[in-house]
């Protein structure tokens, strides 16, 4: 079992970033984005188009030549086209929809729509194929007691950093507070002086950044797939839900968790030779502690007045 | 300097096929207590929605200072220094007392991303100040014995002392009290109007809806009468009390 944990810390840290990316959304806007998923695959997507070889002639159909560039600016930029891509979902879909008071269930259905929508625009334009970005092969080294590449604990390292900043950003900022704000009450922010429109359309930058670079992640990990963001979707919801909906700190230990579970689970006796069947442990497990926990591992039980 | 605080101009608010709105000129002074009555759908928080920008209007203009505000942005207005409350009432549930009133007090140009990482010594002064002023604030309300409490676990009563404490903190020019006395008991609601008077006294303009009419008549230095959306009556409380349109508005046409 214990040798699965290694692949549960990888798997855990995609999942991890990309609930927190989820709950931010969630706990500003109310918004379910079942369309996440491909922001997760466009990170990846956008890395492999702007750093594999120019004569690499499989990917996009033949029809858009590859940039070649650098891998790590590569990622940096296709993390930026995430956040802009997030950003004109904003602009150009859900703040009509909100100002128009189109209901929570109503803006659900919009991303689920969104979401089948943009993956098929990824199959046509994009891959069909599984792709793996231009890296070499590493092989595994033993740290403490599991163990990865190199390459996969840089993944591991960075992420944390990036999450442990982001927490700090969202308590101690006045960005933070503000999108806390927003998340209690939209119109008592603006009494405050607040632009909330503005603290939102932030809120969905910066989610999209972050689910960009969990693509970024899962793309290094394993592979590049049209549909990798909703592979793991279910995954990541699980994860939001269980370490409290809303709460970005829940959202990481929930993400490890499940991660782990996941990985960990494979190792166990009556799952040998049924290692497809893997998310069911991880998930048995989530129901079962929300039974006992429902508000989560860090939800906090609420006043209901 | 002109004495208008805010003044609406042919403003204009339906839904449907209801007019919600229909005023076509109406003044508040400057340093006064104007309170805001009329029976339920008289369009009262409809007004204050559309003054405060919550809502957008039909058709019509509004000016606060003399500066036109129609269809600002709610949190421009509330930069202007107009705040308001609301019928429901409203707090950051997931924040303390405390830092409810620190959130909405501290001014926005002290709060850039650079300099809450990196606290200089004035920041920290600035925030210092803004936690004694925090303070003062629940002193003077009775509340700081909550401070560390979260908002969500607060009382009906105690959550509409806080709603007060953070429309206050900021110094504003102009309060909006949307039925600040709805329920709460006898005892607090004798509270709060030595309270919004006391403030009023300090040279705070505020406007008030409030369906408690003794309260009103105590306190109201003017008193104006919304049906049907429109103005029907506006005077002192000694002219309101016997006004004919409004003694009809509120107990129907007598049939003699």
């Amino acid at each position: 079992m214990l040798d699965q944990l290694g692949n549960g810390l990888l798997l855990g840290i995609i999942i991890s970033v990309a609930s927190v990316a989820l709950s931010l959304l969630y706990g500003v806007t109310r918004i379910v984005n079942f369309a996440h998923g491909e922001i997760i695959a466009l990170g990846a997507i956008a890395t492999l188009f702007l750093s594999s070889p120019i004569d690499y002639r499989f990917l996009f159909l033949d029809r858009f030549t590859p940039l070649g560039l650098n891998f790590v600016i590569s990622c940096l930029l296709a993390v930026l086209i995430c956040g802009l891509f997030g950003g004109l979902l904003e602009l150009l879909l859900f703040r009509p929809l909100r100002k128009a008071n189109v209901g929570n269930i109503a803006v659900l259905v919009v991303t689920i729509g969104l979401s089948i929508f943009i993956r098929h625009l990824y199959l046509l334009f994009a891959t069909g194929r599984v792709q793996n970005f231009p890296l070499e092969l590493q092989r595994r080294q033993t740290y403490l007691f599991f163990d990865m590449t190199p390459r996969n604990l840089k993944v591991l390292i960075i992420g944390i950093f990036v999450m442990v900043l982001i927490g700090l950003l969202l308590t101690y900022t006045k960005l933070g507070k503000a999108m806390r704000a927003v998340r209690d009450s939209e119109e008592l922010s603006s009494v405050s002086g607040i632009n909330s429109d503005n603290i939102i359309l932030i809120t969905w930058i910066s989610s999209s950044m972050l689910a960009g670079l969990a693509g970024v992640f899962q793309a290094i990990i394993n592979d590049v797939r049209w549909n990798m963001g909703f592979l793991i979707l279910l995954l990541i919801f699980a994860g939001t839900v269980l370490g409290g909906i809303g709460t970005s700190f829940g959202a990481m230990v929930g993400g490890f968790i499940i991660g782990i579970l996941v990985q960990v689970s494979v190792g166990l006796p009556f799952m040998e030779g049924h290692t497809e069947a893997k998310n069911a442990v991880a998930l048995g497990i989530m129901i079962v502690i929300l039974l006992f926990r429902p508000q989560g591992i860090f939800g906090k039980k609420e006043r209901i007045s | 300097m002109s004495n208008n605080l805010l003044e609406v101009k042919n403003l204009k608010k339906s839904f449907g096929g209801i007019q919600a709105v229909n005023i076509n000129e109406l003044k508040f002074n400057k340093h006064q207590l104007t309170s805001i009555i009329g029976p339920n759908g008289a369009g009262k928080t409809t007004f204050f929605d559309l003054i405060s920008g919550f809502q957008t209007s039909d058709s019509g203009e509004i000016f606060l200072n003399d500066i036109n505000i129609t269809n600002s942005h709610p949190y421009k207005i509330a930069r202007m220094g107009m705040i308001r409350t609301f019928q429901l009432t409203k707090v950051f549930d997931r924040m303390t007392v405390l830092e409810n009133l620190m959130f909405s007090g501290s001014s926005v140009s002290n709060d850039s991303l650079v300099k809450s990482i990196i606290k200089t010594k004035r920041q920290r002064n600035y925030e210092n100040d803004l936690k004694d002023k925090s303070f003062e604030v629940m002193e003077e309300l009775n509340i700081s014995h909550m401070a560390n409490a979260y908002a969500r676990e607060l009382s009906g009563g105690q959550k509409k002392l806080l709603e007060l404490a953070r429309s206050i903190i900021n110094n504003p020019d102009t309060l909006l009290l949307d039925e600040p006395l709805a329920g709460v008991n006898p005892k607090l609601a004798e509270d709060l109007l030595g309270l919004i008077q006391k403030l009023a006294s300090n040279g705070i303009s505020i406007l008030m809806v409030e369906h408690n009419i003794e309260a009103v008549m105590k306190i109201s230095e003017r008193i104006v009468v919304l049906s049907e959306g429109s103005l029907i009556a506006d005077g002192s409380p000694g002219e309101i009390r016997n006004d004919k349109n409004v003694i009809e508005a509120y107990l129907g046409k007598s049939n003699d």
